[in-house]
């Protein structure tokens, strides 16, 4: 993967082509810099909901200076409709992934070296990237450089809404076991996690998709 | 040693900018918001009326426009989420020296813009005083505004303007108001009108790094590159009169003159009587108060130089100017510190190369007229 074959979106997010299929998959799970952007618009989402979510996982700038858990400065706590309510206003072709996507995503993102996100930060400062996507990558290669499944949240971040036919959505990620209660979870072994509970879950974020036009 | 002449000009009228909370939750705020807008309109002139945007939104208004188009505007922008990333982003670079945001909620993002750079640059204007926004010891509360202290809010003026050169020592500034001293010449407030400063610099501090520094109300400090201009018209050696040149000679020996206007001894560098005439050396007539006449004493003539500048360079490395308290002291740079260091106080009528003195004038001579 190249950083010059990303695509953005129109919060100016990046994509990677995934090999083999027409899908792009997003770096990062959903950031709360984009969902803001979202709320900014006159027909967005509203502040009361936005400040219900905060509750859940409360709210890191990505421009401040003060160190705060790097999960706070993505949106969690949303339900699977919420995700494609957002991935419908970043425009036709956004979506969550399906179950085979997510697991290329998350072989093609763990192949990736920690450094690769700071060439593709540096590529997005020239190539009209949202100042965002640059800030949180260029935080994320400083505090989460152990590994690049870490650095894009594939380890110890979220379970991210996934769709499969038929099935009400999942979750799949790797959080830590801590705040799994000890579960440790092979998203490439087994099948998405299901809240039993329903209703909002800190531990549930999601990583958007986008249908490479034909 | 080269001098450097700069001329700075006064801030140019500031285009600030004016965000309104047009949330849900501000919805009942919208007629203030508007008086507010038309009150800005009539406590500013057009040059400094902001532009007005709607938070979270990208775009910004001349003032004028969004009178003409409120409505229009205000339905058109209703409901945006109290963010300000959007607005802000989308702010010019460098950013308007004051932004201000009229809130009614507290908004998600606000902590992200209150830490430097920004943090000078904005204000809060809390429309409810029962629900602080930035922190009730940030927030304004528009009971405690009246539409002039808004329009001031908006509307900053310089506090102080600085010329700053590094190793560099001011050598002529405007009389009035500027305070210098090595490295710096410090203007307490705007500038009225367009002025030249000057400074000589030791050629191992070239390449010249020089910054005007404007110093705003709110605390902000901008800078920008100062406009090198040229070098003033040089004066002309003037001859001086026999009689001066006896007078000279007479100091240079250390000795008082018998003054031919008050018939008292003037010791070396009294120029003037006590009646605030010149009769040793009438030539010094109409030279400036308070500043150096550079004099040459050969065998047979003598001839002087009236100084324009408040500081003499004598050579790569020393100078003359004055201390608080007006007497002449000797500047020398110092390589080691690379800053200029006052030297030792020099006597009125002191020697500063073979052939060539310096003559320091009072301040303020003796009022004519008075008793000799």
């Amino acid at each position: 993967m190249v950083p010059e074959d990303c695509v953005l979106d129109r919060t100016g997010f990046p994509y990677v082509p995934l090999p083999g299929i027409r899908t792009a998959i997003a770096i990062l799970p959903i950031t709360k810099a984009q969902v803001e952007l979202w709320l900014a618009e006159p027909h967005g989402p509203g502040d009361e909901w936005y400040a219900e979510m905060l509750t859940h996982n409360p709210r890191l700038g990505w421009r401040e200076t003060r160190t705060g858990p790097d999960t706070e400065l993505f949106l969690s706590g949303l339900l699977p409709q919420e995700a494609e309510n957002f991935a419908h206003w970043l425009g036709a072709g956004y979506r969550l992934p399906n179950l085979a996507e997510w697991r290329a995503a998350d072989r093609a993102l763990s192949q990736t070296s920690p450094k690769w996100a700071v060439q593709l930060a540096d590529y997005l400062a020239g190539h009209g990237g949202h100042p965002a996507a640059i800030g949180v990558l260029q935080r994320l290669a400083r505090t989460r450089s152990a590994s690049s499944q870490s650095l894009f949240f594939l380890q110890d971040g979220f379970l991210e809404w996934v769709t499969k036919p038929g099935n009400a959505p999942g979750g799949f990620g790797r959080p830590s076991e801590k705040r799994t209660g000890g579960m440790i979870l092979d998203p490439q072994a087994f099948d998405p996690v299901v809240s039993i509970r329903g209703g909002r879950n800190p531990l549930f974020s999601a990583r958007l998709a986008y249908s490479l036009p034909t | 040693m080269s001098v450097f002449w700069f001329r700075l000009h006064p801030a140019p009228p500031q285009r600030n900018v004016v965000l309104l909370d047009v949330s849900r939750a501000a919805e009942g705020f919208r007629p203030v918001l508007l008086s507010l807008v038309e009150g800005l309109a009539e406590e500013l002139p057009e040059p400094v009326q902001p532009e007005i945007a709607f938070l979270g939104g990208t775009a910004r208004y001349p003032l004028q426009t969004f009178l003409q188009r409120s409505e229009e505007l205000f339905s058109h922008n209703a409901g945006r989420g109290r963010v300000l990333a959007p607005t802000l982003e989308a702010l010019p670079s460098p950013w308007p020296v004051r932004v201000v945001l009229f809130a009614a909620h507290p908004v998600f993002d606000l902590g992200d813009w209150l830490q430097n750079p920004w943090q000078n640059h904005f204000a809060v204007v809390a429309l409810d005083p029962t629900i602080p926004i930035a922190g009730a010891d940030q927030d304004k509360s528009l009971n405690d505004l009246d539409m002039p202290a808004l329009a001031r809010l908006v509307n900053p003026q310089p506090r102080e303007t600085r010329l700053l050169v590094a190793g560099g020592l001011p050598v002529s500034w405007p009389t009035s108001g500027w305070r210098c001293e090595p490295g710096r010449a410090v203007y307490p407030g705007p500038l009225a009108a367009p002025v030249r400063l000057g400074w000589c610099v030791p050629s191992e501090r070239e390449p010249l790094k020089s910054v005007v520094e404007t110093i705003w109300e709110n605390g902000l400090r901008t800078r920008q590159k100062p406009t090198r201009t040229d070098a003033p018209a040089l004066g002309e050696w003037q001859p001086l009169t026999g009689p001066e040149l006896t007078r000279l000679d007479a100091w240079r020996m250390r000795r008082a003159v018998p003054c031919p206007n008050c018939q008292h001894d003037h010791p070396p560098g009294q120029v003037f009587c006590a009646n605030g005439e010149s009769g040793l050396l009438p030539s010094l007539a109409g030279c400036v108060s308070g500043g150096f006449v550079r004099v040459r004493i050969k065998t047979f003539q003598a001839s002087m130089f009236p100084v324009r500048e408040q500081v003499v360079v004598h050579s790569e490395t020393t100078a003359t100017g004055r201390n608080a308290d007006g007497q002449p002291i000797q500047w020398e740079y110092d390589s080691t510190r690379q800053c200029w260091v006052a030297g030792r106080v020099l006597s009125l009528f002191d020697r500063i190369h073979a052939e060539e003195y310096l003559l320091t004038l009072p301040p303020v001579p003796p009022s004519a007229g008075g008793p000799s």
